[in-house]
């Protein structure tokens, strides 16, 4: 319980430190001469206000309130953590991220593909980045001649695709 | 117009050959995904809407409300098959479904759920016929002042009801307002909070905030916990139909369940899942053999499923009436409106009525196609469990970051799809709830321009949202519900504490 109880501490400090910054930027806001009511930093500051407020409730709730309602309701089994999976999955989009500029929708797509399916128990990589890659190239077909949008195109599988 | 007029004009508008073929299209990815588990309507919606841009609203609205319907529907299959819910609202069918497929019956609560569903379904649809309009009465009488009260109330009931305390739907709400704050101040054109970062200029769209929460944000949760991972789809076996008892026990949970979930969507209180809870609370304490509830018991199966069906018709009222979104998916259709420079409320009903009623028409139609689709046709929806679950999450992943990276080709885009969906694996493993942020990303910068356009019209007097009787009267309804949650959680704990 103790894991949990700490990092509720840290969402409230979090909020409280969230809603002070957006406090001291929407000082930063400028507001027209014009404007004579309530001009656009009345709203930032009040939300701003209630972020610290929910903040420091949490850090009391997580230091002296009960522990009723820390798990999700039906969920009577203690979490089993799986941080190698969850880094794998992180690593889909990151490298989708990376690479769709210079290597093609079609790679980036393949990666992240891969990089999911890996995380969910699949141990077959090459036949994953084979589904990916044909995946990204229906996509980029239906995308470029079906709607008219253009998404970057690599230079190996693409060629492919204009034959 | 009367009621039966409307309706006419309605189904003049729905049964066009092609309207037709979007409600079809609505209803069958809708009960796809219902099944899917890791993909849901609100995603769907927010997917597809770059896509449906360039379609007809009133094609898009019939095809995104066949798809809210279709996925109540097919979220039951998941449950009683799987022990997971496809959605959300088909969590409390898990308890009593999942047994019953174990025992051989999974084809009588397969049944009694898509049964129950269409009761459901038409029923609310009919009472959103009848008291939309109605509705549309009393919304014509509300002022900026109220408006603002009604989202008041609405970001109440989301924080109250949804969760696990009312300081954590509070705090998911807030985070979704202050998202909502990025961009330019609707009113004044200033930017605010977009750290001289271009893109953010248009803000941070719906799209991105729901794509990044529910899929990826789901994806890396599901990732990190091995323990919910593990699954098991039990074969449907049993009689491929429901026995004279099974009826005589289904068909008052399916009215209950109606009565319950009907109102629980309509009132801002948050969409599917409560009533579901409420409708198995009820139906246990009524049944003649309470202890059969948890082993199998059908009434378990067939008040939930229906009351979440009702809920999702009820979610309608507020949507179309007051423009007000009580659910995450709800929220999400509102962005589609506002895609479409249309604004939901009593305006909406006469300048676009063939749209209002083709659609609540078409809700009539879908419904009934959806109960061909889930009864004879279920057979063919179970093959999907099958999917392999690292090719199904491998292709949501493809298709959120399509979604957002296809519209735009911005990689800002990717990497605030990557940050929120952290944000969102946080808050799934904090146990804070997810759809507060999707309203208040929504209803957080309405409620700003309610509130300024309130105060400028009573120039500076902020004593206006008292005085008002309806804005009063609302502000009093927000306030004793978080006060009530705030007190029933603070009674359950100290029970808890002595027991």
């Amino acid at each position: 319980m103790t894991g949990r109880f700490n990092a509720h501490v840290l969402v409230g400090l979090a909020l409280v430190l969230i809603g002070a910054g957006l406090f001291v930027s929407a000082q930063d806001i400028h507001v027209s001469p014009a404007v004579v009511l309530l001009g656009p930093r009345l709203f930032p500051m009040i939300v701003a206000i209630a972020l610290v407020v929910l903040g420091g409730l949490t850090i009391l709730a997580a230091l002296f309130g009960s522990r009723e309602g820390t798990t999700a309701e039906g969920e009577p089994h203690a979490p089993e953590n799986d941080w190698p999976s969850f880094l794998t999955a992180l690593s889909g989009p990151v490298l989708f991220l990376i690479t769709v500029e210079f290597l093609g929708f079609a790679v980036a797509t393949a990666l992240l593909f891969a990089a999911v399916a890996r995380a969910f128990g699949s141990r077959r990589p090459v036949l994953d980045l084979g589904i990916g890659i044909l995946i990204g190239l229906i996509i980029l077909v239906v995308f470029s001649y079906g709607l008219g949008l253009m998404l970057p195109m690599g230079s190996v599988f693409e060629s492919l695709l204009v034959g | 117009m009367d009621i039966f007029g409307n309706l006419a004009h309605g189904f003049a508008v729905a049964l066009t050959p092609l309207n037709l073929m979007w409600s079809l299209v609505g209803v069958t990815l809708g009960t796809a995904i219902g099944i899917l588990p890791g993909i849901g309507p609100a995603l769907t919606i927010a997917l597809l809407l770059p896509v449906t841009y360039k379609l007809d609203p009133t094609a898009a609205f019939i095809m995104f409300g066949g798809l809210y319907y279709g996925a109540m529907y097919g979220s039951s299959t998941t449950a009683i098959l799987i022990n997971t819910p496809g959605e959300t609202g088909s969590l409390v069918t898990t308890i009593d479904g999942n047994k019953m497929a174990r025992k051989g019956r999974g084809a009588a609560a397969l049944a009694t759920s898509a049964i129950g569903s269409f009761v459901a379904g038409l029923i609310g649809t009919l009472l959103l016929a009848v008291l939309a309009p109605e509705v549309v009465k009393l919304a014509l009488l509300f002022g900026p002042a109220d408006y603002f009260a009604l989202m008041i109330v609405a970001f109440a009931a989301v924080s109250a009801l949804l969760g696990s305390s009312v300081l954590r739907g509070l705090v998911s709400l807030f985070i979704g307002i202050t998202i909502g704050l990025v961009g330019i101040d609707q009113q004044t054109g200033q930017s605010r909070f977009t750290f001289g970062i271009l893109e953010l200029l248009d803000g941070l769209g719906v799209v991105l905030v729901a794509v990044a929460l529910f899929a990826v944000g789901e994806a890396l949760y599901l990732a990190s916990r091995a323990d919910l991972r593990r699954e098991e789809i039990v074969p449907v076996r049993g009689r491929a139909f429901m026995t004279r008892e099974d009826w005589a026990r289904s068909w008052k949970p399916w009215l209950r369940g109606t009565l319950i979930g009907f109102p629980f969507g309509a009132l801002p209180a948050g969409g599917a899942e409560l009533p579901t809870f409420l409708s198995y609370k009820v139906e246990k304490s009524l049944a003649k053999k309470p202890e059969e509830f948890g082993e199998g018991a059908i009434e378990g199966v067939a008040g939930p499923e229906a009351a979440n069906n009702a809920a999702v018709a009820g979610v309608l009222v507020p949507l179309l009436t007051f423009g007000l979104p009580t659910s995450s998916t709800a929220a999400i259709m509102l962005a589609a409106f506002q895609q479409y420079g249309l604004q939901p409320g009593p305006l909406l009903f006469s300048s676009n009525s063939a749209l209002v009623w083709g659609l609540i028409a078409s809700l009539l139609i879908g419904n009934a196609m959806l109960l061909v689709l889930n009864l004879p046709l279920v057979g063919l929806w179970v093959r999907l469990l099958y999917i392999p679950k690292p090719w199904l999450y491998g292709g949501i992943s493809v298709f959120a970051m399509l979604g957002v990276y296809g519209i735009n080709r911005s990689l800002v885009d990717v990497i605030a799809l990557i940050a929120l969906g952290l944000l969102g694996c946080m808050m799934r493993r904090l146990d804070y709830p997810i759809a507060p942020v999707i309203v208040g990303l929504i209803l957080g910068p309405l409620s700003e321009i309610q509130f300024r356009r309130a105060v400028q019209i009573s120039q500076g007097d902020l004593s206006v949202f008292f005085t008002r009787p309806i804005s009063a009267g609302l502000l009093t309804i927000a306030a004793l519900m978080l006060i009530g949650a705030v007190a029933a959680h603070w009674r359950r704990s100290r029970k808890a504490a002595f027991a």
